[in-house]
């Protein structure tokens, strides 16, 4: 428990490689970083810098080459598959360039997707997940499957199902990618919202300058090796 | 529960979201089922006909016999005290029936030649009600219990020997002392089963008169058959009747007493199980490559389902039910269709004549096969098949099952 109970993701000399001998790619090298509650971070740096690997080792979807990953001070590092699914269900919420919608789900159903795995009672998720599909302005769109919807849209729904559950963190893997920049610029403004407003915690990765103007801390990736560490006034 | 309901919704509308595959897989296996099912359920009912026809007019479902006669047929193994064992046999619950044979060979002779024959002395009340050879007379009349040196022959016997009806025939034997003994009868009917082997061979006299030639005691006879009220309680039957059986008298199923027929209808039936498995295991295929196809080309989802937290047996239980209602849908479908068909060949009978021309009768190891077929739909047949096909189907999500957890989910998202 080498983590400060306000500090919720702390890398300790994380690594990622791929390949061996002479292909071998350091997507993440020695990464030494802390996230702590209400930040919202922006990771960024060219394409192949590593910054989906970070994300991705950070929420287990993906192990770590060496090195020592905490969440909420415990180490998930060692988890097991069935440990490292219930942190993510539990502690992480995703929002995902490509919105990775479940197609045949509505967009209510789709937001109350980890509620439902949690096994919370209908009636609390309705009012739940109604109340955040309010919030980000698609309550209209409830009963619409992800094919009738925009991207916009859809992401907004991706981010209704990761902070409809309250996660300890929201990871982003950039998420305006896809988007044209009126809407994605009203996202990121979405977004700066629920960090101010409702104190949820974000970490995405990114090139878009209008995310990492918004951002309150840019991590810069170079190689898979954190160059810089900035705060945004 | 309300995940396994959220399962559910998931699995079905994952099967409604590529309706033409779903749609052509669950035909493909409604097809197969409904096929084999009333082939099956057809020849169930063909040999159920032909079991039936041929107990009835031979020695019943069981019969009782000298434990040696089946090894070397001889008149001299016969049953004593049948009526006793008559009276005990009829008190049984399963038996419509008992009737008395007594069963030899001879020569019959006319003044135009003689020849072999196989001589049944047969209780002609019962025979009329139960046996073909009574419906099947084509000239003259069948036996009555009143009767006295009257035959029945069929009629290629009669038209080797010349005879007519109301003509005088010689029967020639050999007692069961080995003397030989003879008498003479008068043609009173002329029958024709379609079988040359009977109609050639086989005459019947009143059992009576073949007691006395081969000097029977009244209370003798070969077979004491047995025929039941449905021919499914055979096994049951049999079991009661074991207490009935002594040194001198042991139980014959009509396969032992007519093991060419048992023969005939075993091979037929494994074969055409055979062919109906080919076509059932042909259509799972279908099945299988559906199922397969359906959870590769979900990879992406599946792993935005475990990047989510999704428990990996959720994923598992969801592709489960997704075979199970493919499955359900196409047992249903074949059912409907299938048992439908078979039903309405139980009900109404269909005649091979409007598809095939037979010169005579449908002959099947010396027994005539009645040319209006009806299936025979038993809850054991539809049960195995239409619950086979649905757990095969299940099963086989088995293989797609095992690639859930070797997704490799950050590759697949990246």
């Amino acid at each position: 428990m080498n983590a400060n109970t306000t500090t919720i993701i702390e890398t300790q000399a994380a690594c990622k490689f791929f390949g061996e001998g002479e292909s071998l790619v350091k997507a993440v090298n020695h990464v030494d970083l802390k996230i702590e509650t209400g930040e919202f971070t922006a990771i960024a740096g060219p394409s192949g810098s590593g910054k989906s690997t970070l994300l991705n080792i950070i929420s287990g979807l993906d192990h770590v080459t060496s090195g020592k990953i905490y969440m909420n001070g415990a180490e998930v590092t060692q988890y097991t598959d069935k440990e490292l699914a219930n942190l993510r269900l539990e502690h992480i919420g995703f929002v995902f360039q490509n919105y990775n919608l479940l197609p045949v789900l509505t967009a209510y159903e789709n937001a109350e997707y980890i509620l439902m795995l949690r096994g919370m009672p209908e009636n609390e998720r309705r009012d739940k997940v109604m109340a955040v599909l309010e919030k980000l302005g698609i309550a209209d769109k409830a009963n619409n499957f992800p094919s009738q919807l925009s991207g916009g849209q859809q992401q907004r729904v991706a981010i209704a199902r990761a902070i409809a559950a309250n996660p300890t963190v929201v990871l982003a893997d950039e998420p305006t990618a896809n988007l044209d920049s009126k809407t994605a610029a009203s996202l990121v403004e979405l977004m700066a919202e629920l960090n101010e407003k409702e104190g949820i915690t974000f970490l995405f990765s990114s090139h878009d300058p209008r995310i990492l103007d918004c951002s309150k801390r840019v991590l810069v990736l170079t190689d898979g090796v954190i160059s810089d560490d900035r705060t945004n006034n | 529960m309300e995940r396994f309901f959220t399962l559910i919704k998931l699995a079905l509308r994952n099967l409604g979201r590529q309706k033409r595959r779903t749609f052509i897989s669950v035909g493909a296996v409604g097809f197969g089922l409904a096929i084999a099912l009333f082939f099956l359920t057809l020849g169930d009912g063909i040999y159920a006909k032909l079991m039936e026809d041929a107990v009835r007019t031979n020695g019943g479902n069981f019969s009782f016999e000298h434990p040696d006669y089946r090894d070397a047929p001889a008149i001299d193994l016969f049953v004593s005290d049948v009526d006793t064992k008559r009276e005990q046999i009829a008190n049984l619950p399963e038996v419509e029936t008992t009737k008395l044979l007594v069963l030899g060979q001879g020569v019959i002779k006319t003044a135009h030649g003689a020849t072999a024959v196989g001589i049944a002395g047969i209780e002609p009340d019962i025979e009329k009600q139960y046996s073909t050879v009574a419906e099947k007379i084509t000239d003259g009349a069948y036996l009555e219990d009143a009767d006295k040196n009257a035959i029945v022959i069929g009629h290629l016997l009669a038209k080797r020997l010349k005879v007519k009806i109301g003509k005088k025939v010689v029967l020639s034997t050999n007692n069961q002392h080995g003397m030989l003994a003879e008498e003479l009868f008068r043609v009173k009917g002329i029958f024709k089963l379609g079988a040359d082997e009977a109609d050639g061979y086989l005459v019947q006299i009143p059992i009576k008169q073949a007691r006395a030639i081969f000097d029977l005691d009244q209370n003798s006879a070969t077979q004491l058959g047995i025929l039941l009220k449905d021919a499914d309680d055979l096994d049951k039957a049999l079991k009661k009747s074991q207490a009935f059986t002594t040194n001198r008298a042991t139980l014959r199923t009509w396969e032992e007493t007519l093991p060419d027929l048992s023969n005939y209808i075993r091979t037929d039936r494994g074969s055409n199980q055979v062919f109906q498995g080919i076509m059932i295991i042909i259509c799972l295929f279908t099945i299988f490559n559906t199922i397969l196809m359906s959870a590769l080309e979900r990879t992406h989802e599946f792993s935005v389902q475990l990047a989510l937290g999704t428990p990996l047996y959720m994923l598992k239980i969801q592709l489960v039910l997704e075979a199970f209602f493919l499955g359900f849908f196409g047992a249903l479908f074949g059912f409907l269709v299938g048992g439908g068909l078979a039903w309405w060949v139980q009900v109404h009978g269909f005649d091979l004549r409007l598809i095939y021309e037979f010169e005579g009768e449908l002959e099947v190891s010396g027994f005539v096969f009645d040319t209006i077929m009806r299936a025979k739909i038993s809850k054991e047949v539809v049960l195995v098949l239409c619950g086979g096909v649905w757990l095969s189907t299940i099963l086989m999500s088995l293989v797609p099952i095992q690639r859930l957890k070797n997704i490799p989910i950050a590759k697949v998202l990246r």
